[in-house]
């Protein structure tokens, strides 16, 4: 049993075709995510949005006015970046000018006949940044009109009550109304989402090493496969080392992807990396067990298999939400309304368990989903049974 | 043509490889491409909305005003009022901003706004996407600031005189107009991020279909027989060279086809023009696969080994496109390095012939002939180090040639 799987083990580690599924292909994609998705937490974190405004005259509303865009600029995180111009020709074309570029406007602000109004730029890319920010922009102008109309009102209504100072204080100066506050052990980067999706793609395609092993145990596949058949060692023995080697390699692998990630990629897993290891465990036995179940389907090319368990992974990829932003809101989307797409689908219970790991301060949710991968595991070793037991062949 | 129906028949043993790479992936693709939210053609401003969850321990109506407040910016997800449940939410994204109201804080706002004194403080918690979450909180704020405001100002009036009051204050807002700047999400987007996709499927597709056929060509013994079989060596080499090309037409016009079939309306506002050239803008990318595909081939790759080759290379190119990601997102250096790749030039081809308006000038179709040269000497390129290869690997024992015939005599 040893010598099955010392010969295993060496012969998967020689394999190129294996390696570059089981290693290469997390490595690449790693840095591929390492240089894509690093802006992607800097553009969560909103910058001072660039605005042209138009200057207000000296009326008593334009001074208002001109104090509300001051107020709204000023200060570690001002919301404001404003370009004073003439008139809403000079804005409409500084902004026109910009459009596209690296330092593009929002849109422009002014006072029209004493009505604030925000003319923004529509989204010009998929990311949809220029519409948040210009909801912002329309927003902050919401806020100066209905303070604007309270103004009015208690100045139709109750001058006086316009002199009280906590009237006054209360109607001009900012307040802030919130504090954050987190409730998970590590604030959420998205960008680490995908990372987790990706140790889901990268670990069901380790299943190549399972096909690979259920190849050289058949005899009808594999000439190795045919001598094991006549050999003396126990079938049993034979099938459970086998296994065991392809699960320690793609294990290997993954946790070189993963040591990879928190290195290079500067992914922090808050010190917790004996629990995403035992993730990792977790997803290579799946990875090991799909892979067997595939090769359980008959009358496929054993090559063919391949290419269904690459099919297989990019499809549960999906609903990990893998393929960039929008796909990760999609997978959000699909996960809240049917919450049993979940539970089927094993790339996306391998980043949720790596969530579980980052997020929660109970070991509940993460024993949850272990459980779930490791019931898969035996749901799919037991599919492949049927293949793997010993068996007469009408010829080989 | 022998050798070329043969070709297909190894294609058919294999149709597993095209079934999943070129129609299920496309297809995948479709979906995608149907399910994102592209927004809308910009005529009328519509404001952003997140998912927001409040957990309302006061049930004042102040904090009912908070959620009246929000509800006008997103849509409300209900979170049960216990730590695991406030994880959940944010952790798996379910929410971009979760606010808790505690108990009494309806009454202990409006005394402290009355007595000019510093407002209690709300606890709010931000997803992933904490830009949203800095949006909704501005609505809260804005809520929160009429409330202080007529508080101050009507000492004697009822906590739900005020809140309503505050309500009715921010129910007054500024008008927001769309800029006309002359790039506009449309429905075109939607079928050009079906192409932006096809890159991984096509690139993928061909590249393991390619490698599948030229794998079981190129096994040393087939070599050996097709070099002592009468079809001279040009013949058998276009024939190949035909059964590849047909495998990449198929790819081609399935997958422009789907997508066309799938999004009229993108096509339709569309010129002919615009339709042909990226329909051409296509099939020039899906010559570097075939390109990729022989020269894996020439190396000796098994099925294997293209398929995983294939895949990484498909991801990478897609990624690079900007299939994955806005390429404007980007940093430079990464901008660069996408400008090395095929699926940048492929989308710069897609996206000029998309939008290519009436009758197309010699100045809009310049540049998509560029884009489009770019993917033509890619294939080159690879083409001819493929056929490099396969001159050195000509002398190879593995060959089936001289070199093997020399290794079985001695």
């Amino acid at each position: 049993m040893w010598n099955t799987f010392k010969y295993t083990l060496l012969w998967l580690v020689r394999s190129p075709d294996i390696m570059v599924w089981a290693l290469l292909f997390p490595l690449v994609l790693t840095s591929v995510f390492i240089a894509m998705f690093g802006p992607l937490d800097d553009m969560a974190q909103l910058e001072p949005m660039r605005v042209a405004v138009v200057q207000p005259d000296d009326t008593t509303e334009g001074q208002a006015f001109e104090a509300f865009v001051d107020t709204m600029s000023e200060g570690n995180d001002r919301l404001l970046d404003p370009t004073f111009v003439a008139t809403a020709d000079d804005a409409a074309d500084l902004v026109r000018r910009h459009a596209g570029t690296d330092e593009p406007y929002v849109g422009y602000i002014t006072l029209d006949q004493g009505e604030p109004q925000a003319y923004v730029i529509g989204n010009v890319s998929t990311s949809g940044l220029e519409n948040l920010e210009s909801s912002i922009l329309a927003l902050m102008l919401d806020e100066y009109t209905a303070r604007s109309y309270l103004a009015k009102e208690l100045a139709r209504t109750d001058p006086a009550a316009l002199v009280d100072p906590t009237v006054s204080q209360a109607l001009f100066e900012p307040m802030r109304a919130t504090v954050q506050v987190h409730v998970t052990d590590n604030q959420p980067k998205e960008s680490t989402r995908f990372y987790f999706a990706l140790l889901g793609m990268a670990a069901l395609f380790g299943g190549s090493m399972g096909l690979t092993a259920c190849r050289r145990l058949k005899a009808n596949t594999s000439a190795l496969g045919a001598r094991r058949t006549i050999g003396a060692t126990n079938y049993a023995r034979t099938v459970v080392a086998t296994l065991a080697a392809s699960w320690l390699l793609s294990f290997a692998c993954l946790s070189v992807a993963f040591a990879y990630m928190e290195i290079a990629g500067g992914v922090n897993f808050a010190g917790r990396e004996g629990a995403c290891l035992t993730v990792v465990a977790a997803a290579s036995l799946v990875a090991t067990a799909l892979g067997c179940a595939l090769s359980a389907i008959p009358r496929i090319p054993e090559d063919g298999k391949n290419g269904i368990l690459s099919g297989v992974v990019c499809f549960a990829s999906l609903f990990a939400g893998l393929y960039g932003q929008p796909t990760m809101e999609l997978a959000d989307t699909i996960s809240a309304a049917f919450p049993a797409a979940d539970i089927i689908n094993p790339a996306t219970q391998i980043s949720q368990a790596f969530y579980s790991i980052m997020y929660y301060d109970t070991v509940g949710p993460l024993m949850g989903h272990l459980g779930i991968l490791c019931t898969m595991s035996i749901l799919l070793f037991l599919v492949s049974a049927s293949s793997l037991r010993r068996q007469r062949y009408a010829s080989i | 043509m022998r050798a070329f129906k043969c070709a297909l028949r190894v294609m058919r043993a294999h149709l597993i490889f095209p079934i999943v790479y070129i129609i299920g992936l496309s297809f995948m693709g479709i979906f995608m491409a149907m399910s994102f939210n592209f927004g809308q053609a910009d005529e009328q401003f519509q404001p952003e909305r997140g998912d927001f969850a409040v957990v309302d321990r006061d049930t004042s109506a102040v904090s009912a005003g908070i959620s009246e407040a929000l509800s006008a910016k997103g849509g409300r997800i209900e979170v049960a009022d216990d730590r695991q449940a406030f994880q959940d939410a944010v952790a798996k994204g379910s929410v971009d901003y979760l606010l808790v109201v505690p108990e009494g804080y309806g009454d202990a706002f409006t005394t402290a706004a009355r007595e000019g004194a510093e407002p209690p403080s709300l606890d709010v918690v931000f997803s992933y996407y904490s830009a949203e979450g800095a949006y909704l909180d501005e609505a809260v704020g804005s809520y929160l600031s009429a409330v202080r405001t007529i508080a101050a100002a009507h000492p004697e009036a009822t906590l739900n005189k005020v809140a309503n009051d505050a309500l009715e204050a921010i129910g007054h807002t500024a008008h927001t107009t769309i800029l006309e700047t002359g790039s506009s999400m449309t429905e075109v987007d939607r079928f050009l991020f079906y192409l932006q996709w096809s890159t991984y499927t096509l690139f993928a597709g061909i590249t393991v279909c390619i490698g599948v056929l030229t794998a079981a060509m190129g096994r040393t013994d087939v070599r050996r027989r097709s070099l002592i079989s009468p079809l001279s060596f040009v013949s058998y080499n276009v024939q190949l060279g035909l059964a590849c090309l047909t495998i990449t037409v198929f790819a081609w016009l399935w997958s422009f086809g789907i997508g066309a079939a799938t999004f009229p309306q993108a096509v339709a506002s569309m010129t002919i023009s615009g339709i042909i050239w990226c329909a051409l803008s296509m099939f020039g990318f899906c010559l570097i696969p075939l390109a990729v595909g022989f020269l894996l081939g020439q190396f000796g790759a098994s099925i294997t080994m293209s398929n995983a080759i294939g895949n990484i290379c498909g991801m990478v190119v897609s990624f690079l496109g900007g299939a994955w990601m806005p390429l404007d997102l980007m940093s430079p250096t990464v901008l660069h390095v996408a400008q090395c790749m095929p699926g940048y030039w492929y989308n710069k081809a897609c996206d000029l012939a998309a939008h290519l308006s009436g009758t197309p000038t010699l100045d809009a179709i310049v540049p998509i002939l560029q884009s489009v040269g770019v993917l033509l000497l890619f294939t080159a390129v690879l083409l001819v180090i493929a056929l490099l290869v396969a001159r050195l690997r000509t002398r190879t024992s593995t060959a089936g040639g001289n070199a093997a015939a020399q290794t079985v005599i001695s």
